[in-house]
């Protein structure tokens, strides 16, 4: 027997088989990472098995499988994620289906027709741990990673707004609007995120305001079109940026609150702090005269019109106009003596007293042909009767004059008293005499026409002539030219002799003497 | 042993199975070579059995994962495409060619399975020292040892592609765990049948002869 009695060495190789089996086996199994349920409205271009899981485009899992959930209203999608993904999947964790998409003005997902759709993952480092998600519809528009910070806007009114729209600073885009709320009772709240370096432009003194689609207004300063970009015109869109003259502030926090203005304007009206009340009795129509109309005083914006209203004396049959305004007395320069809740302190009264005696009257002009808007100037009219601020009415009274309506009225009758047949008659006779003027310039014209323009033919003529014969003279063989020519070349020769004998004096200079041709031995 | 059948163990030759060469066999028995080329002389298969059995067991090992990790990933524009021995079948079955998928059916299930089956019962058979047809079961031995390098015919169809196919983003084909696995177990069942001596087959059933196995 050849055989050796002790175990081949052959066994190794099915002991390695086993061994490297279990292990992959082993490695399989305990390698695998977690296992996430996530619900969609539909599983449309989701597969199990195939569809994978991307996080910034990294392939972080696939799909295992696919089921309704007990009440058929969404699906729920199973999928095993990469092991390493263990702790990080937590409440801020958001996964939604990439697919082809237009939306907010932005086309994204293109490249899942060619490599199928997946689903995307937003993952955050903190928060408390979850496995159960529901999936969003679309995707977020602020991924946890993004830097930049949120912030938190009141307004009254959504006003063409919607997630998405632009928020843009100095013109750029710098984020987005993320969502909204409906605050019962204080109007809505819109959350916008703007993008890390931008963010630092919101601080203290920011305001926002809105500037979605076309603004368009008509009001006493006129008429007003406003547009910024055609995202916002489309999208809606906010702005926001600082008063004029006014520093950023400190850098707002995250979720810092803001109110949301209507329009550029309003959000950079320099709010005055006090502002006093007054009020002025006006007999005539106020038509068009709204709250919010400017009060001037000699072009400057110093308060507004707040209030406007009819009073009908039932005794009497009168009705009376009170128009309430605020004033903010910062505006005129009349420093921060105000009196407890919006009253006037005493110096305050004394000056107001003053301006009125010195001829302080409020009036009502047109502001605006086009609409018809009105507005209230304080203008000094020294030449009326004096008047008094009625101080002991619920609000203090300011004299008035009438309105420019009643004006208008006045100057009608008068030009009405104007002798205008008069003045027709006048004006006939000063036409004819024109006219008459008109007719004897006319024939002065006449004759110079046909004088002058002869005289002038026959002056043009001559001059032809004498340039003919200048021309002739200077023509390149004309005989001045030959004799000039002629000249040249004598006084050429002569040049030459000169220089000829001045050499030879030079050699001999005795020839001054001897005279040439002698000979010297 | 006793000789009345004319074997050549019972006259007490070997033959060389390098050479051909027909010599003498000492008794008493002792290792030798050769005279002509030189090469030791066995008259069965040293350690036939448990070199069978050993080669066979591998095989089954590693036949698991040969089936479970993917054989061949096909990456076309952006997707990718994962399949094993059983999913590819499947793929080219569901596709409508039935032939492909018969091919890969036969040469990468069907054939490995018969073997590790086949060469097991012919084992057990010579272990339990069965008489029963051993004209079957010597056309059996025939017909693995013959049907074994066939296949191979899937890893050469993976080695092809991935060699083959490097057309950039619209496909690219990477050779997965898998075909590693099946390449090794073709190839174990490929030794286990070479080491397995099909005369131990007919030592068991002309029994005056009896050569023992190990």
């Amino acid at each position: 027997m050849d055989e050796r009695r002790r175990v081949s060495l052959v066994w190794l190789i099915p002991l390695v088989a086993l061994l490297s089996a279990a292990w992959l086996g082993y490695r399989a199994y305990v390698g695998q990472g977690p296992l996430v349920s996530i619900t969609f409205q539909t599983a449309e271009g989701l597969e199990a098995g195939r569809t994978r899981v991307r996080f910034k485009d990294v392939d972080i899992g696939v799909v295992e499988a696919i089921e309704l959930t007990s009440d058929l209203s969404r699906v729920q999608v199973h999928a095993r994620l990469a092991s390493h993904l263990n702790d990080l999947l937590n409440d801020k964790t958001r996964f939604w289906v990439v697919r082809p998409r237009l939306s907010r003005g932005q086309v994204s997902g293109l490249e899942t027709l060619l490599g199928g759709t997946y689903i995307g993952a937003d993952l955050a480092l903190e928060g408390v741990p979850q496995r159960a998600f529901d999936g969003l519809e679309s995707p977020p528009i602020v991924t946890a990673t993004e830097p930049g910070k949120v912030f938190t806007l009141h307004a009254d009114a959504l006003n063409s707004l919607a997630e998405g729209s632009p928020v843009q600073y100095r013109g750029i885009e710098v984020g987005r609007v993320v969502g909204y709320q409906l605050r019962d009772e204080q109007g809505v709240e819109i959350q916008v995120f703007v993008h890390a370096p931008h963010a630092r432009q919101v601080g203290a003194n920011t305001r926002f305001w809105n500037v979605s689609g076309v603004g368009l207004s008509l009001d006493a300063g006129g008429i007003r079109l406003n547009t910024e970009s055609l995202a916002s015109v489309l999208l809606g869109g906010i702005a926001f940026g600082t008063p004029p003259g006014m520093s950023v502030g400190e850098p707002a926090a995250e979720r810092a609150d803001f109110r949301l203005f209507a329009g550029q304007q309003a959000a950079m009206a320099r709010s005055y702090g006090q502002r006093e009340t007054w009020q002025l009795m006006f007999a005539g129509s106020v038509r068009g005269l709204l709250p919010g109309a400017p009060v001037e005083l000699r072009g400057i914006r110093v308060g507004e019109v707040v209030d406007v209203r009819l009073q009908l004396d039932s005794s009497s049959l009168q009705t009376d106009v009170p128009v309430t305004i605020a004033i903010e007395p910062d505006r005129l320069g009349l420093g921060d003596d105000a009196g407890p809740g919006g009253g006037q302190s005493a110096a305050s009264r004394k000056l107001w007293d003053r301006l009125v005696a010195n001829g302080l009257r409020a009036e009502i002009k047109t502001a605006n042909l086009l609409t018809g808007a009105l507005y209230v100037e304080l203008d000094f009219h020294p030449e009326g009767a004096p008047r008094e601020i009625v101080w002991d009415a619920e609000v203090p009274r300011l004299p008035t004059v009438p309105t420019a309506l009643d004006e208008l009225r006045g100057l009608l009758s008068s030009l009405a008293r104007l002798p205008l047949d008069r003045m027709g008659k006048d004006l006939g006779k000063s036409l004819e005499a024109i006219h008459q003027t008109l007719s004897s310039t006319q024939a002065v014209l006449q004759r110079l026409d046909q004088e002058t323009i002869a005289e002038l033919g026959r002056t043009m003529a001559q001059t032809r002539t004498t340039l003919a014969g200048l021309e002739k003279v200077l023509e390149p063989h004309s005989p001045l030219q030959a004799e000039a020519q002629r000249v040249l070349k004598e006084l050429g020769s002569a040049a030459r002799s000169l220089r000829i004998m001045a050499d030879y004096l030079e050699r001999h200079p005795e020839a001054l003497i001897r005279g040439k041709g002698a000979v010297t031995p | 042993m006793t000789a009345s059948a004319d074997t050549a163990i019972a006259r007490d030759l070997v033959a060389c199975h390098t050479c051909g060469l027909v010599s003498r066999w000492p008794s008493p028995p002792r290792p030798v070579r050769c005279p002509r080329c030189g090469v030791s002389l066995h008259r069965r298969i040293p350690r036939s059995v448990s070199r069978t059995w050993a080669f066979l067991a591998a095989a089954i090992m590693l036949y698991v994962p040969a089936n479970l990790f993917p054989v061949m990933q096909v990456t076309s524009l952006g997707q990718v495409r994962a399949d094993t021995i059983l999913s590819g079948a499947e793929f080219l079955l569901a596709h409508g060619m039935w032939p492909l998928a018969l091919i890969v059916f036969v040469a990468s299930i069907l054939v490995p399975i018969a073997k590790i089956l086949i060469l097991g019962y012919l084992l057990l058979s010579v272990q339990l020292r069965s008489a029963a047809r051993p004209i079957d079961r010597t056309r059996l031995y025939r017909f693995t040892e013959f049907v074994g390098r066939w296949s191979m015919v899937d890893v050469f169809v993976v080695s092809v592609l991935v060699a083959l196919v490097h057309l950039g983003q619209v496909a690219e084909v990477e050779a997965g765990l898998g075909a590693l696995f099946f390449a090794a177990v073709v190839v174990l069942t490929m030794l286990a049948a070479r080491t397995f001596d099909p005369r131990l087959i007919w030592d068991n059933v002309d029994t005056d002869v009896r050569f023992a196995a190990d």
